[in-house]
């Protein structure tokens, strides 16, 4: 086994793309780790560049990597897709089980938990104006929001269905955000 | 029953929806102004729902609590006089604010809504078959799968006790109309000031007292429009006079 890395990635990023491949489920870092055991300790300097690298290897080949960020290094998530361009082979393969659209109300919880990042089921219901927990049920059934402790957020297979690779891919998720989080300040400090 | 019943759920988008609904409709923006111009639209809707029997399914709470709001903008509206206290300032203004939040959630949603299942990203996963097969190995024996079915069983997801009642409804707008009228019909005529203390000895508080006036006053101006009453005052801060349109003397004593 080799461990010398001399100085390339390529051996790092060989067993990313490997685990990736055969975990077929979104993965964090820390599960990453532990399957490599000590052998290979991903250090966070070097992530973005060990995810840029294999991003573009992989891009060349139709795939693509998903990264849903988070402020614990180790709870980054990651998967391997097949590329947008190529959305339509997938769309064709999955012909009989293409799920249906979204209720208004479940496309509004998306919609929050998507741009305020974690949140929870009363501040779901306050923005809403409206009993909420209908809807964080059957999306969560759906497999589209995760749930950590009472917080929840866009799971990977959400991003994929949105075909967005980083939550910074949302539409105007920047200024969508900020305004959303200032405005949202402002009336709980009233409450 | 239960699917029909989480059906109804999701359909409703709750208040604050049909507030923008109504003042986008008019092509306004959130401000007083606009809030007193749907004022009487939005009492018909909430009328509605509680017509439809839809109360049952939706907490209606959650609708009164911004119809009071509403009517005091509205009472604000045609009384300037009427000067907001502070906490009705608050509630004012922060209905203002949670509209327009709920407005950059709302486009934002349409924003999302474009992109949704449309170039998805897909994984193997994705085309896993995922039929659970049964594998029978050496552990399997009755105590095991007894304490399997426990185990399955305690996983069944709880029903959620939703939360009751946010706000409690001091009085349906139905019965503030109909004890109007009852009134007019009895009496002669009756000044507006006499009516709502009636009104407003019938529950207790200082705040629901306040409420019940508020929904007195819109409840008569409902039944002036519809052309059951006629109100009358003789000047600035005099009493207002209310009486019964059907009867034809009445109508020329006022």
């Amino acid at each position: 086994m080799e461990t010398q890395n001399n100085g390339s990635n390529t051996n790092i990023l060989e067993q990313i793309s490997g685990i990736l491949f055969l975990y077929n489920d979104s993965i964090t870092i820390s599960k990453i780790e532990e399957i490599l055991a000590n052998e290979n300790k991903i250090k966070k300097e070097d992530f973005e560049n060990i995810f840029e690298e294999l991003n573009l290897k992989l891009s060349s080949v139709g795939l693509t990597l998903i990264k849903k960020d988070n402020k614990d290094f180790e709870e980054i998530e990651l998967t391997i897709a097949v590329k947008k361009d190529l959305s339509y082979i997938a769309k064709k393969i999955k012909k009989d089980e293409l799920e249906g659209d979204l209720t208004p109300a479940s496309l509004q919880v998306l919609t929050i938990c998507a741009y305020l990042g974690h949140t929870t089921k009363n501040e779901i219901s306050f923005i809403r104006g409206i009993q909420s927990a209908q809807s964080i049920r059957s999306l969560s059934s759906r497999g589209l929001l995760k749930k950590e402790g009472e917080k929840y957020s866009l799971s990977i297979e959400a991003m994929q269905e949105l075909g967005i690779t980083k939550l910074d891919d949302l539409p105007e998720y920047e200024k969508i955000k900020q305004d959303f989080e200032e405005r949202l300040k402002e009336v709980l400090k009233e409450e | 029953m239960s699917h029909a019943f989480s059906v109804n759920l999701e359909r409703f988008s709750g208040p604050y929806f049909k507030l923008l609904e109504l003042i986008e409709e008019r092509k306004l923006s959130i401000n007083e102004f606009s809030l007193s111009q749907i004022t009487d639209e939005y009492i018909t809707y909430i009328k509605d729902l509680e017509n439809k029997g839809e109360k049952d399914i939706v907490d209606i709470s959650q609708f009164i609590s911004v119809a009071s709001t509403l009517m005091l903008i509205k009472a604000k509206s045609l009384f300037p006089n009427l000067e907001y206290t502070e906490e009705e300032k608050e509630a004012v203004n922060n209905l203002e604010k949670k509209l327009e939040l709920y407005k950059i959630m709302l486009e934002a949603s349409k924003k999302v809504n474009k992109i949704y299942s449309k170039e998805v990203l897909s994984s193997i996963s994705k085309f896993e078959n995922n039929e659970s097969v049964f594998v029978w190995d050496n552990r399997v024996n009755s105590t095991f799968l007894h304490s399997v079915a426990i185990a399955s069983l305690l996983k069944i997801p709880k029903k959620e006790k939703l939360k009751q009642v946010a706000v409690r409804q001091v009085l349906k707008i139905e019965d503030v109309i109909e004890k109007l009228l009852e009134r007019v019909k009895v009496s002669f005529s009756l000044s507006f000031r006499d009516f709502s203390k009636s009104m407003s000895n019938e529950v207790g508080s200082f705040e629901e007292k306040k409420s019940a006036f508020i929904i007195s006053f819109l409840a008569m101006l409902e039944l002036i429009k519809n052309g059951l009453l006629s109100a009358e005052q003789t000047g600035d801060h005099n009493e207002i006079n209310i009486s019964n349109i059907e009867n034809k003397e009445l109508e020329t004593v006022i």
